[in-house]
């Protein structure tokens, strides 16, 4: 009898060891493919028309993106609101918005992701911080896809699930849940073109005007060096790195603002520390909109403003741990 | 100047062949129309909210209630009417400001539990509103959750290019 018992013991903790295993391979495959989609983005030739929803807003971008001998070129449309084109070529992005019925502004903008290339080419924060496993197949914007579902492994980030074109790798829909699986932010292309030629003209803004007013973006945000920081974080909740921290010329604001960005992989949090005497009005509670929370406090004559695409707990934890060296 | 050839076309004036182009111009209008509308059912059931208000088909059935019977022929243009309703609806959904809302915190399960937000004070106040687009712009650099720059008064020198200014 007791042998048998080991025997069922011996069996059930082999059967644990299997299952495992087999959620190590399952993650390792997930990985692989998240590596594929994350390259399919920048070297695929694509063209369609998505949606950015969180809460009850909705917004619809019209993409169309080439790689070529020179490099990478993307359009973006905003097919909602006032008419705004951004244009990349390369490293450089150019926002085009309408300023009057004649004229027309072109800013130098900054953006490090936008759908659908959301995912970094760094790996190591993502499996150290989410558990990666394929879902039931689904099909979006046509295409057949791969479901992966980016799992958090404790309570300071959110769950994201990504839809793949199974063919090509190319990111077609990415959501974000929280903890009850409700849907708090989401992109998902509509109508999708992917491969095939698309022609270069495609790419002049549309927005035209007579006069045409430059804003050359002169150096509002400098990096800083940590030594001159002065200030730190001291319990960042795990998972988290610094990205990089700068000082940042901000509307309104006579004197300039320190900006942190710390992140997990996939999930962004800001840190702002200003002196108390340039703020208009210190908040109280955390905000929130769709999946990015806010919450400020004031530390030694600072306001510190803690702002990012995760839970409360995590922005709150992050502003009530920042202190000056 | 459709019109006007439609009602040619109910008084019998047309010959044949531009009856027939009439009419395959007056398909191709109800074609698009229902593209438009597949693609706002769609943006409707990702959304899981309505956009219109709730008796919008009602006062959009008065509307059509109060255009003038016409004949035969010419009920293809109240199918335009609609298509002209929605898009006016739906850019004025775009361009709604999106308020922030605000979480009270139980201060007894402190931040040790997973969920410490246990209401919803309302909306923040414009002034916060304001604050924070300022530092989510700065944010959204680095954040995927980008939306295309708005209304956002940036701390930039602009510069006149042909110096008009």
């Amino acid at each position: 009898m007791r042998a048998l018992l080991l025997v069922l013991v011996a069996a059930l903790m082999g059967l644990q060891g299997v299952s495992q295993a087999a959620e190590v391979a399952q993650q390792t495959d997930a990985l692989n493919w998240l590596k594929k989609v994350a390259a399919a983005a920048h070297q695929l030739n694509y063209s369609g028309i998505y949606i950015y929803q969180y809460g009850d807003h909705i917004e619809t971008s019209k993409i169309t993106h080439i790689k070529d001998e020179s490099g990478e070129h993307e359009k973006l449309e905003a097919l909602d609101g006032s008419p705004r084109e951004v244009i990349r070529n390369n490293a450089e992005v150019l926002c085009f918005k309408p300023d009057n019925s004649t004229s027309v502004v072109v800013e130098k903008i900054k953006v490090e992701k936008s759908f659908p290339a959301l995912l970094p080419e760094q790996f190591d924060g993502i499996a150290e911080n989410y558990r990666a496993r394929f879902a039931e197949p689904d099909r979006t914007a046509g295409h057949a896809c791969k479901v992966i579902v980016l799992g958090p492994r404790d309570q300071y980030r959110y769950q994201h699930k990504l839809w793949i074109d199974q063919a090509t790798g190319l990111l077609l829909k990415a959501g974000m849940l929280n903890e009850r699986n409700e849907v708090i932010g989401q992109f998902a292309f509509t109508q999708v073109e992917i491969g095939g030629q698309i022609d270069r003209a495609s790419f002049k803004p549309k927005i035209a005007g007579k006069k045409v007013r430059v804003s050359s973006e002169p150096a509002t945000a400098t990096e800083l060096r940590q030594s001159d920081l002065s200030w730190a974080v001291k319990r960042l909740p795990p998972g988290f790195v610094q990205v990089t921290v700068m000082r940042r010329i901000m509307p309104g604001k006579g004197v300039p603002v320190k900006h942190l960005v710390f992140s997990d992989g996939l999930a962004t949090v800001s840190v702002f520390i200003e002196p108390v005497a340039t703020v208009t009005k210190p908040m109280q509670s955390v905000l929130r909109q769709g999946a990015t929370h806010v919450y400020t406090r004031t530390v030694a004559d600072h306001q510190i403003t803690v702002l990012g695409e995760v839970p409360a707990i995590t922005v709150m934890q992050i502003a009530n741990s920042v202190s000056k060296n | 100047m459709m019109e006007s050839r439609i009602s040619a076309l109910a008084d019998g004036e047309l010959d044949h062949e531009e009856a027939n182009a009439i009419l395959l111009s007056a398909r191709e209008q109800m074609e698009l129309q229902q593209k438009w509308n597949m693609y706002h059912l769609i943006g409707d059931s990702l959304r899981q909210t309505s956009p219109l208000s709730p008796d919008f088909n009602a006062r959009l059935a008065g509307q059509l209630a109060k255009e003038p019977t016409v004949l035969a022929p010419r009920r293809f243009l109240p199918h335009l009417r609609p298509l002209m309703v929605l898009s006016a609806a739906a850019s004025v959904a775009a361009v709604s400001l999106v308020a922030w809302v605000a979480l009270q915190f139980n201060h007894e399960s402190g931040l040790g539990a997973a969920n410490t937000v246990v209401a919803e004070a309302g909306t923040a106040s414009a002034s916060s509103e304001i604050n924070v687009n300022a530092y989510l712009a700065a944010h959204q650099e680095y954040s995927q959750a980008v939306q295309l720059p708005r209304n956002y008064q940036r701390a930039s020198l602009e510069k006149s290019r042909d110096g008009d200014r």
